[in-house]
């Protein structure tokens, strides 16, 4: 095996893990050009500013779906838990109401946690597929908010609350550092060390990668499952906090197609739906292109149901791109892994001429 | 027919080098090897599937020019693979003549198909009729079939690719009885098959190759199984099945009066420093009660201890910390996450242990898993290597260093190297035997009667979801195994 081509298996191995990043700055490039035709700088440090702090609502929902993806599964109650539990909770974090918001923000959270929890039972006990279930619970806790809340609109919310959406905190050139980015983040970096350095992350992983072979090794998958999907729903509840902060409102008809932007993001940002593989930060990425899709074709003046077509269009380019290239790393760093050793072998054999 | 030089080669590996050997008419040649050793690559270089890179296949004296599958099948060469190639919702008749279809103009026409299908069968004394859906047929008769589709365009090679690896014993002689009406018309054929002991039935000649060289051809009769291995495994093996003696102790597994759906009052007790085998028919309820007993599936009444100790119904979990494991038939379903890597695969089963506050200790998992690595002799680049990129016996002792870290106790192995190579069954069979010499017990499922005879040191014998019988390593011997085993169906 020549050195040459064992440089390009390498290169190779690295350019199919990195479809998240390739997909991202072709996006960005694209928009930068179709804008500067126009005369506007697309790539601007404000410009980047106000994407990247859009794509930490998206963030946090991408998360969110990934866990529950990573399971093999699929979560569809996010936006209409988003709704409910806001809707629920959000007379408390009004102006005037003289609660801390400390206190509702807990109860949306922990709500949000317990219809996770719910769709979890439903999926390990029942043995209903995630995919029914999810869209089950989605129907009823969006009805649930239309029957509580009638027409209303919760409005002008305690400006303290709404610093989670809003709030910046400093500027480094052009670029200024928000709230959400902090909070996403902080979140990324969380589940990264979740997932990627705990047992727990190591059995969510295995679990999803092969459930029957988890159940055979002693894992307890039930348990597993239903943390998955009551984490995934908990976060839903998080990013409704950070909606309605942002919209300085809720109401029933919240974040009404919130988890098909949230599945977007995810598999852009790398997870397979046949679980057991993804990276957390993908989801950054993911984020980053579903946003700058819809802000570079806001900016282009194009329509709005253009926007759904090309997000259509790109789930699938993301998943075919999973499917082919997750297998063709796979063989790839196990060629590259062999010709390695082989090359160690040859070498070794000749110190010993 | 006659192989000349074949030399193969892969990126980074030479599958096969020069090698040459011949196939007489009516003779069943059979190929041995340990997986890797270049069997399949000589039968797709055969089949026409791949080029080989020097040497050439010559056919009645005349070598075979522009190597394609199609070019094959002219000459008459045909593959019976082992996973079948039918279409399941198809009558014996369509699919006999998939691809090459009796056509009146444009359109197909069935009854000539079913007439001659019909005639084909008959030919190889088959009493089915043509018109049957493939679903409908039992694995044995689907083979059969596959024969038939083969003989359908006169076949003068035909290659058997581990024909009989999913056969009950009964289908398995009626291949058998095909094989030998095929042998007095002069059919040449090869047969490549992991159980030694069938080759001796049905086999003419042996080849064996080894890492892709041609080790010898010679005549089955003038060779003992003793000396095929190996050849096989290119090492003295003293026996196939080791057997030092042990010391049996106290119960470590009883299964009491167990009822479920498939089985009815199995009770059965393992002890320490014991392999029970349990034998039996496929579809005798063996491979439920050990998924009841570690908790994968529910039972109706009954009770499972472990050193005395009742596992509740349902929870794996609890019979791995009791020390209980089971190390499931199908390892690429049940045993291995085959997206993830040896190192994840092995430690699995033992977080909490390796890591008891939570967070992966890497280096520590690095040095655990490269001590089983060679602890288990694991033949692999390295640890971080994809177990689907492993061979069937290095899956197997994947499955086994991930139960020896978690310091199980009590081994339930079913049916522990079917589609295992010779070589790597042995070692297999030397790690049972340690295990059970260091006090562990081992419940060993096996439908293959002379590891059964080899390993166990009592055998159980289970017919339509009972227990019909237990003998002493002594007393036991194949006929009154299979006598029971056929006694409840």
């Amino acid at each position: 095996m020549s050195k040459n081509n064992l440089f390009v298996m390498r290169g190779k191995a690295r350019l199919s893990s990195m479809s998240t990043v390739i997909i991202m700055l072709a996006v960005l490039l694209l928009f930068a050009v179709l804008n500067m035709a126009q005369g506007i700088n697309f790539l601007s440090a404000s410009n980047l500013s106000t994407i990247v702090n859009q794509a930490c609502f998206l963030i946090i929902v991408g998360i969110g779906q990934s866990l529950v993806i990573l399971m093999g599964g699929i979560n569809l109650s996010m936006g209409a838990v988003m709704a409910f539990t806001t809707v629920m909770w959000g007379d408390m974090l009004l102006k005037n109401s003289g609660i801390h918001p400390l206190i509702p923000s807990v109860l949306i959270v922990a709500s949000a946690a317990l219809i996770g929890c719910l769709s979890g039972l439903m999926i390990t006990k029942l043995h209903i597929t995630p995919y029914i279930a999810t869209f089950a619970v989605m129907y009823a806790f969006r009805g649930l908010a239309w029957v509580y809340l009638r027409n209303r609109v919760i409005y002008s919310l305690n400006e303290g609350f709404r610093q989670i959406a809003i709030g910046r905190l400093f500027k480094v050139g052009g670029f200024s550092v928000t709230m959400p980015m902090v909070i996403a983040a902080g979140f990324l970096l969380l589940f990264f060390i979740l997932l990627r350095h705990t047992n727990m992350g190591r059995r969510w992983y295995f679990t999803g990668a092969n459930p029957v072979a988890a159940k055979f090794s002693g894992i307890n998958t039930d348990r597993v499952i239903i943390a998955a999907y009551t984490l995934s729903t908990a976060l839903a509840g998080f990013a409704g906090l950070m909606y309605m902060a942002r919209l300085n409102s809720t109401e029933p008809g919240l974040a009404g197609k919130t988890h098909f932007e949230a599945i977007t993001v995810s598999l852009i940002g790398g997870f397979a739906m046949s679980g057991g593989y993804g990276n957390i930060w993908g989801v950054a990425g993911g984020a980053i292109v579903v946003y700058t899709i819809q802000a570079g074709m806001n900016s282009l003046q194009l329509p709005g149901e253009l926007q759904s077509m090309i997000n259509g269009l790109l789930i699938i380019f993301a998943v075919f791109l999973n499917n082919t290239l997750a297998n063709k790393k796979m063989q790839l760093d196990n060629d590259v892994a062999e010709a390695v050793m082989q090359k160690n072998q040859l070498a070794r054999m000749k110190r010993g001429l | 027919m006659e192989f000349r030089g074949i030399t193969k080669a892969f990126p980074g590996v030479k599958a096969l080098e020069n090698v040459s050997f011949d196939l007489k008419a009516g003779e069943v040649h059979v190929i041995v090897g340990e997986n890797g050793a270049g069997k399949s690559t000589l039968m797709k270089i055969l089949a026409g599937a791949y080029t080989c890179d020097e040497g050439e296949i010559l056919l009645e004296g005349k070598p075979i020019v522009g190597n394609s599958p199609k070019v094959s099948m002219e000459l008459g060469i045909r593959m019976i693979y082992q996973e079948l190639n039918l279409v399941p919702e198809l009558s014996i008749a369509a699919n006999m003549f998939l691809g090459h279809e009796i056509k009146t103009g444009p359109i197909v026409n069935k009854g000539e198909q079913v007439r001659r299908s019909r005639a084909i069968l008959e030919d190889l004394g088959l009493q089915t009729d043509p018109t049957t859906l493939v679903k409908n047929l039992g694995i044995g008769t689907q083979q059969m079939v596959e024969i038939g589709k083969a003989l359908s365009t006169n076949a003068k090679v035909l290659v058997f690719d581990e024909p009989t690896s999913s056969l009950t014993d009964s289908e398995i002689r009626e291949m058998f009885r095909i094989i030998r009406l095929l042998k007095s018309r002069g059919v040449g054929m090869f047969y490549i098959s992991h159980r030694l002991e069938e080759l001796f039935e049905i086999g003419d000649r042996v080849t064996v190759l080894r890492d892709g060289k041609h080790i010898m051809t010679d005549d089955i009769h003038n060779l003992e199984m003793k000396q095929i291995i190996e050849h096989i495994a290119g090492r003295k093996i003293d026996t196939l099945y080791p057997h030092t003696k042990k010391k049996i102790g106290s119960p470590c597994l009883e299964i009491e009066d167990l009822s479920g759906e498939r089985f009815k009052k199995v009770s059965i007790t393992v002890h320490s420093g014991e392999i029970l085998g349990l034998s039996g028919l496929v579809g005798a309820g063996r491979s439920e009660v050990a998924r009841a007993a570690f908790g994968i599936d529910g039972y109706y009444e009954g009770s499972v201890r472990v050193m005395g100790k009742r596992i509740p119904k349902k929870s794996p979990d609890k019979a791995k910390r009791a020390g209980m494991c089971l190390l499931p038939e199908d390892r690429k379903v049940e045993g291995l996450a085959l997206s993830l890597s040896i190192r994840e695969n092995t430690v699995v089963s033992s977080l909490s242990d390796l890591n008891p506050l939570g967070f992966i200790q890497r280096k520590k998992e690095h040095t655990t898993v490269s001590g089983f690595i060679d602890r288990l002799n694991i033949a692999t680049s390295s640890m971080e290597k994809l177990t689907r990129f492993l061979s069937g016996g290095t899956q197997q002792k994947v499955v086994l260093a991930k139960w020896l870290l978690s310091q199980s106790k009590i081994f339930i192995f079913d049916e522990p190297t079917r589609g295992i190579d010779v070589g790597a069954r042995n070692s297999i069979y030397e790690l049972m035997d340690n295990l059970v010499a260091e006090g562990a017990a081992i419940l060993m499922i096996s439908s293959d009667l002379p590891e059964v005879l080899g390993m166990s040191d009592r055998i159980c014998v289970m017919s339509g979801g009972t227990v019909v019988g237990e003998f002493d390593k002594e007393q036991a011997n194949q006929q009154e195994i299979l006598r029971l085993a056929f006694s409840n169906v």
